[in-house]
């Protein structure tokens, strides 16, 4: 009986583990929409699709990869947190020069979940072990960089609105799974995502305080 | 024994040509641009121009701070230069395939190396001129260059609300209009006249200047915003200003789509002015530059537009 529940436990924990997800700033965004119907994130496959997708790797390998690709650049659109915020509950209208620092355009962000892991030491964060180079598919292509600027401006806050800077974008995302393999045996396995930021949108919104 | 010291010379001499044959001669430098349109308006002294580079070797000299003699800024024909400063130049870590080559990004941080309160650089075709220790020369088109040194400061007129709209102009994403809320601040009423964007070839619409009711979705189209008919982003019909009155203490929200009359046909970020009357008579409002729309300017959509530089070795 004792064994029994300790085994629940273990499938229990295992089952967490596959789904956490190692990941990068995109999993934040306050909304992630697919363009086609059915597309989704690595987050949001169930244990089935995983067992079913491992199932799809069944041919050993002597040392390497095995990959299978679920979704191929599926073009997404999404809502990131406000980068600045101004609240005027006052009774009056307020007037305030805003800055604020864009830190990084467009960029492409890895996530893995299982054993498979990332390398945090690379400026660029990727995949270990050169998964990314094994995926046979084109990555948008495009060219990241960081840059740090700021700009600022003259703006009226009315009474009981707030005055928020929003960031609206669309990217590419293209995930599945993978199986490590060394000696014919294989030691790691899990799913792997790409999110590649192609363009943001920012505006400045003036919204209504909420007084509840 | 002299004819085996002769053949394993001639041996000796085979090998060495094989092995000079089979060593890669080094390759050309190549530099690619992609001409935009800058737009900037100098509102703090932490701002730096980014001029965006593709170079196919990431240990050129040409892009080493040390060997750089100066650079400039010149129009078409060199009657105007601006001397600019490099604050930076740095190599980016992902690498494009272009024409079977593989290229860096290289961003090279510049600023103006002068300072002014009013003055405004509008080249419509802008050259990067880079000089090196060696006497060399590098002069890359990077498109039209608008820069505006503006210390007004406007106490008439608040903005509450400033976002735009985007369209695909032969597959290049870009503005199609801009939806700004303006609030009067002043003790009088003021009368808004025009927009001016900050460029010689994209400008505002003034004819298409209208009050709105309803914020507009960033993919909302000009003819749903403004209930027309087909509306021409290629056609000028620009010179018509309008007279909204805008009484004090009172906001209103303005929509107003853009015109593309050069060779660029996309525009990113950029600034712009209200012109309005007040009782002192034509004044003006300059909204800071904000990156509408961010996206780098190296990407499939707009490899036709790509300029090439070789530079043999």
């Amino acid at each position: 009986m004792r064994k029994t529940v300790i085994g629940l436990m273990l499938i229990f924990i295992t089952s967490f583990l596959v789904k956490e997800v190692n990941a990068n700033e995109y999993l934040t965004y306050q909304e992630i929409e697919f363009e086609q119907n059915g597309a989704k994130l690595l987050e949001s496959y169930s244990n089935g699709e995983y067992e079913k997708y491992y199932e799809k790797l069944t041919k050993k390998k002597f040392w390497g990869w095995r990959t299978y690709i679920r979704f191929e650049n599926e073009e997404v659109s999404f809502l990131k947190d406000t980068l600045f915020v101004i609240i005027n509950e006052g009774e009056t209208p307020i007037t305030e020069t805003f800055s604020i620092k864009k830190e990084e355009y467009v960029k492409k962000q890895y996530s893995v979940t299982g054993t498979l892991g990332l390398d945090v030491k690379a400026s660029d964060k990727g995949f270990k072990l050169g998964l990314e180079e094994k995926l046979k598919f084109s990555i948008t292509k495009t060219v990241y960089t960081e840059i740090e600027e700021e700009f600022e401006m003259k703006v009226l806050v009315d009474s009981m609105t707030k005055l928020t800077v929003e960031v609206r974008g669309e990217g590419k995302v293209s995930n599945g799974i993978a199986k490590y393999y060394r000696f014919f045996k294989n030691v790691k396995k899990g799913g792997w995502e790409i999110f590649v930021v192609t363009t943001e949108y920012y505006s400045l919104k003036k919204e209504l305080i909420n007084e509840n | 024994m002299k004819t085996k010291i002769v053949f394993g010379l001639l041996a000796f001499l085979l090998v060495v040509f094989i092995g000079l044959l089979f060593i890669p001669s080094e390759k050309n430098l190549k530099v690619i641009t992609s001409p935009k349109i800058f737009s900037l308006l100098k509102s703090s002294n932490n701002e730096s121009i980014e001029v965006e580079l593709l170079v196919n070797k990431n240990d050129t000299y040409y892009f080493d701070k040390d060997y750089i003699f100066g650079v400039s800024l010149n129009s078409e024909s060199d009657e105007e230069i601006i001397p600019l400063e490099i604050d930076d130049i740095s190599y980016g870590d992902s690498l494009y395939d272009f024409d079977n080559d593989k290229f860096y990004l290289v961003n090279l941080s510049l600023s103006v190396g002068f300072e002014s309160k009013d003055y405004l650089i509008d080249f419509k075709k802008a050259y990067l001129d880079i000089s090196y220790n060696n006497e060399e020369n590098l002069k890359l088109f990077i498109g039209e260059f608008n820069y505006l040194f503006n210390e007004d400061i406007n106490s008439d007129l608040g903005i509450s609300n400033l976002s735009s709209t985007v369209f695909k102009s032969n597959e290049i994403n870009t503005v199609s209009g801009i939806f700004i809320e303006l609030y009067n601040m002043s003790d009088e009423n003021l009368v808004i006249t025009s927009f001016d964007l900050g460029s010689t070839s994209v400008k505002f619409n003034d004819y298409y200047l209208y009050e709105i009711y309803n914020e507009p979705d960033l993919f909302d189209s000009v003819d749903e915003i403004l209930l027309v008919e087909n509306y021409d982003f290629y056609i000028d019909t620009s010179s018509y200003n309008k007279s909204m009155l805008l009484k004090e203490n009172q906001s209103v929200m303005l929509y107003i789509p853009l015109i593309y009359l050069g060779e660029i046909e996309y525009i990113h970020r950029f600034f712009f002015q209200v012109n309005y009357l007040s009782n002192e008579g034509e004044t003006i409002l300059i909204i800071d530059d904000i990156p509408y729309v961010s996206t780098s300017i190296f990407q499939t959509s707009l490899e036709d537009g790509y300029l090439v530089y070789e530079i043999p070795n």
